[in-house]
């Protein structure tokens, strides 16, 4: 089979597939090919190392470990399996690594059966729904946990953010309200300012927040770091910059979790600092986001890493694509206006805000929509700036280009 | 991946035993494996990837607790890792179990880290549709995704398994008469874009309408006698192709296809020279019929890659025939009318009869070149 013979089997298969509509299939199948499915080969020494598992190098991945072994003597034990629920998820949250995610999950399998199921395992669905993007699963469950524990301060918090996320901003606030009499005054401030200073009221949020912290300086490090990521983000959008870079550095000296890294180097790539974005983001380029903030450093500085970065996003984003998953949409649409099709990411945008309404989910479906000339596109987002008066810099301004499209 | 490289080159410099140190965590991903098959009648041949760090999870890998999996650590768990697999792989068809087994393991490494191979093969009682059900993990997270990809019958169909539809089917096999209609379009498309046929064709047909007298062609003064001798020529061609497509693809010839792919450039040189200046002492009926053999045992191995179905084969084998045939009479009626208006043309015998045929030649000499040297 040689030249022309090849080329034929090309086209006959070209032909098949369109007519069996497999082509999409068949191009994901393609990239994986090319991507996923290098070649296999046998190591030539049994001492060859394959594999460094988190446990080599973490001291929480050996705890988490450690406590996975005790549990599986009593695995019915639903004090334990939520208790350890909740570190994976915490885990997954500073780490980036989903797998936590879907490990916290497994443990909960025997009470997911009985319906209702537990309250404490309601929660903890809730949250795994929410962290999964199943926004609507997630208020559901929030919803049938508080009627039955309308007093669950963690419930109407998470039901807030879930509420925040999907740009509801009157029923984030409302969830927040409880708060103020079910738990600690920062955590209720925070929820509230967060909510308030979306829907216009930026001074007096950041005024009352930045209040609240110095207020309480005793709360555990993971709720006062929650309040000042909250803060930096309403700084920056208000557009006070110092302000926002001294919060953000405030927050990252209490833990380095993937979402202040990213949400910091955001900043840094916006005030065109991409030096100060490698040097905050280190060597680490397990999580997609925070090496996609890496690419966009290294795309302003033009420097020789970029090439191999983009290939290794192109294929995990194709990677996640195989498992039927959108869930890094907005991520995904970054990465395409910033190195890709312009057309490809608006779409990916338009897709992800249909999910997801918070401003850098409205910024991307902008700066896409901008990119490729098509002011109706951003229409949804245009209709929320107008809806909550946003007092968001960039926002508004990338709003009038968008508006000022032919 | 910069950093992969130089930890590589690092370890190279260090230590030979630790030749391949990992790239260490590559990417934090959902666990995913990959599950690849492709099918020969009854029997699925692939292999399944599975993450190290899952085996780790559902059977346990690094023995020495050191936080680093080897390949001995691998070796010495292939056991458990095969028994673990295929209890989470149920594959059926007809209501009938099949047998799965796992033959070696290799190592490969996907976005997040290395994965355990499992080359797989599957035999299933019958060649009816295959129902597969994979729980792999699923218990212990079950974000775990299966990624399928199946090759069958001439089609590659995906698949993700997950807690919420942990059931593949493979689509019942064609009806006959759909079978029939596939193969029939084969047929016509692989003449049509098979530019070698196409020029043998061409070879036989441009001739036929000229006759030699004295050494000089004339153009051959009846139409009709003209079509006839066309005619005449087309059906030793038919004839003879087919019995050999029949031949090839229902295994009773099997020749290297290389070996026949050259054979077919051949043959298409050996006719266009023989227009320029004849050589072949046979009649030109016999040269058709002689070469058509060739040809037919290389429609059957396109014939064999597409993927004959088993239970409707003579009638695969009767459309992708009668597909081949429709395509060559099209060419035929596009040639003939043409090369009989022409041939009383006194550029006819030099621009068309012998230019024609020597760039045929000269471009089948190229393909036999390659196919003779697989360059």
């Amino acid at each position: 089979m040689e030249t022309s013979e090849r080329a034929r089997d090309r086209v006959r298969g070209r032909s098949r597939r369109q007519l069996h509509g497999f082509a999409t299939a068949a191009g994901l199948w393609l990239l994986a090919a090319q991507l996923a499915f290098a070649a296999p080969f046998t190591p030539t020494s049994d001492d060859t190392v394959l594999e460094e598992l988190p446990t080599a190098s973490s001291a929480l991945a050996r705890n988490l470990a450690h406590e996975r072994r005790a549990l599986n003597g009593s695995p019915r034990d639903r004090a334990r399996a939520t208790a350890l629920a909740w570190r994976y998820i915490e885990a997954a949250r500073s780490d980036g690594d989903p797998r936590y995610i879907g490990l916290a999950e497994g443990l909960l399998t025997p009470w997911l059966a009985s319906d209702p199921p537990p309250t404490d395992v309601l929660l903890l669905r809730a949250t795994l729904r929410q962290n999964r993007h199943d926004f609507s699963g997630a208020e559901r469950d929030l919803d049938a946990l508080l009627a039955r524990e309308p007093r669950n301060a963690q419930a109407w918090l998470t039901r807030a953010v879930v509420a925040k996320v999907r740009g509801n901003l009157a029923a984030a606030r409302q969830s927040c309200v409880p708060l103020l009499r079910l738990a600690d005054a920062l955590t209720a401030t925070t929820c509230l300012a967060d909510a308030a200073s979306l829907l216009g009221q930026s001074a007096a949020s950041m005024r009352t927040l930045d209040r609240a912290i110095r207020a309480n300086p005793g709360v555990p490090a993971s709720q006062r770091q929650w309040a000042i990521v909250t803060l930096a983000e309403i700084r920056e959008r208000a557009g006070d910059a110092p302000g926002a870079e001294a919060s953000y550095q405030a927050a990252l000296e209490l833990a380095r979790d993937s979402y202040t890294l990213a949400a910091y180097a955001d900043f840094l790539l916006d005030a065109k600092r991409p030096r100060d974005v490698l040097a905050l983001l280190g060597g680490d380029r397990r999580v997609d986001g925070l090496l996609l903030r890496r690419a966009l450093a290294e795309q302003q500085l033009r420097a020789p890493g970029l090439v191999a970065s983009v290939r290794e996003l192109r294929a995990r984003f194709a990677a996640s694509r195989l498992r039927g998953e959108y869930l890094h949409a907005g991520e995904e649409a970054r990465f395409a206006l910033a190195f890709g099709d312009v057309h490809a990411a608006l779409a990916l945008a338009r897709n992800n805000f249909a999910l997801q309404r918070e401003p850098r989910d409205a910024r991307v479906l902008l700066e896409c929509a901008l990119a490729a000339r098509e002011r109706e596109a951003a229409r949804p987002a245009l209709a929320v700036l107008a809806e909550t008066k946003l007092e968001d810099v960039r926002l508004r301004e990338l709003a009038a280009r968008v508006e000022a499209l032919q | 991946m910069s950093r992969c490289v130089l930890r590589l080159a690092l370890a190279v410099l260090t230590a030979g035993a630790a030749l391949a140190l990992p790239c260490a965590a590559l990417a934090h991903k959902s666990s995913d494996a990959y599950l690849v098959l492709s099918a020969d009648g009854a029997v699925f041949a692939g292999h399944w990837d599975i993450a190290l760090r899952d085996l780790e999870l559902a059977v346990g890998l690094d023995a020495n607790a050191d936080g680093r999996v080897t390949w001995g650590e691998l070796r010495a768990q292939r056991v458990a890792i095969d028994a673990y697999a295929l209890s989470h792989l149920h594959a059926t068809a007809a209501g009938e179990a099949c047998t799965a087994r796992v033959s070696k393991h290799q190592v490969d490494r996907h976005t997040d880290g290395a994965y355990a191979v499992l080359e797989l093969e599957i035999a299933c009682p019958t060649d009816a549709a295959l129902v597969l059900g994979y729980d792999l993990l699923f218990a212990l997270d079950p974000q775990h995704r299966g990624l399928l990809r199946i090759e069958a019958r001439g089609t590659t169909t995906s698949a993700v398994f997950s807690p919420a539809s942990p059931r593949f089917a493979q689509s019942a096999a064609p009806r006959a008469w759909r079978a029939f209609a596939d193969f029939t379009r084969e047929g016509v498309w692989h003449i049509w874009t098979g530019v070698d046929h196409v020029l043998f064709l061409l070879c036989l047909l441009l001739p036929a309408v000229m006759q030699r007298v004295g050494g000089a062609w004339r153009p051959v003064p009846r139409g009709r006698d003209a079509a006839r001798e066309t005619l005449r020529v087309v059906t030793a061609f038919t004839l003879s192709h087919s019995l050999t497509l029949a031949l090839g693809a229902l295994g009773a010839i099997a020749l290297p296809s290389r070996f026949v792919e050259a054979a077919i450039a051949a043959s298409i040189v050996i006719t266009a020279l023989d227009n320029v200046h004849p050589f072949l002492r046979a009649p030109r009926t016999a040269v058709a019929f002689g070469f058509g053999l060739v040809h037919g045992l290389g429609f059957a191995s396109v014939l064999t890659d597409l993927g004959l179905p088993v239970a409707s084969r003579a009638i695969a084998l009767l459309g992708f025939n009668l597909g081949v045939e429709f395509g060559q009479l099209a060419i035929v009626g596009v040639v003939l009318p043409l090369a009989l208006g022409l041939r009383r043309a006194a550029l006819y015998p030099p621009l068309a009869l012998a230019g024609g045929s020597l760039i045929v030649s000269a471009i089948a000499s190229v393909w036999l070149w390659q196919r003779a040297l697989g360059a």
